[in-house]
């Protein structure tokens, strides 16, 4: 794939890269993650933007994270809205916010279905 | 819902990188394409 994707004007869907830091990937502290606090760090990131997402923009059909290693997806975050207004709005504003130390990179996605999300 | 709405303490949000609380993100991104700052930067 060339990964040049075509961007939609209008769409449910947006793309936040890279907005998930996986501890054990970008592990600068010493020691290692168990599984339960691995599951602990991502239940909270995922709390902490859904509720925000959704209080400030609407609300949300389904949201998920990438867990593939893939440089180009490792931590990539999408989620489809109800309505296309919203999705708008959330990728016009979270792009002028921060993350974690970080400004935020948002933009609209094609993607509606997530079991057929895959580049052809 | 709107009801129970808390002024929740969130740790990742608008969370600005140290040393550039002054430039919002869309001038960090320019200075980042224009290689001023680090893609990463160290938090």
């Amino acid at each position: 794939c060339s990964r040049l994707h075509t961007k939609p004007t209008f769409s449910q869907t947006i793309l936040i890269q890279g907005l998930y830091q996986n501890p054990q990937i970008n592990n600068t502290a010493a020691g290692t993650f168990t599984d339960v606090e691995m599951q602990e760090h991502y239940d909270n990131f995922f709390e902490e933007v859904f509720v925000e997402l959704e209080e400030k923009y609407g609300s949300i059909e389904e949201m998920n994270v990438c867990d593939n290693l893939g440089d180009h997806l490792v931590g990539n975050v999408y989620i489809k809205f109800h309505r296309e207004e919203d999705a708008e709005k959330a990728v016009n504003d979270l792009n002028n916010r921060w993350f974690n130390g970080q400004p935020m990179i948002s933009e609209l996605s094609t993607v509606t279905d997530f079991r057929e999300a895959c580049c052809r | 819902r709107k009801t129970t709405k808390s002024k929740r303490q969130y740790r990742y949000w608008d969370v600005p990188p140290v040393g550039y609380e002054h430039v919002t993100p869309l001038q960090y991104k320019a200075m980042q394409a224009a290689g001023q700052v680090p893609l990463i930067a160290s938090t």
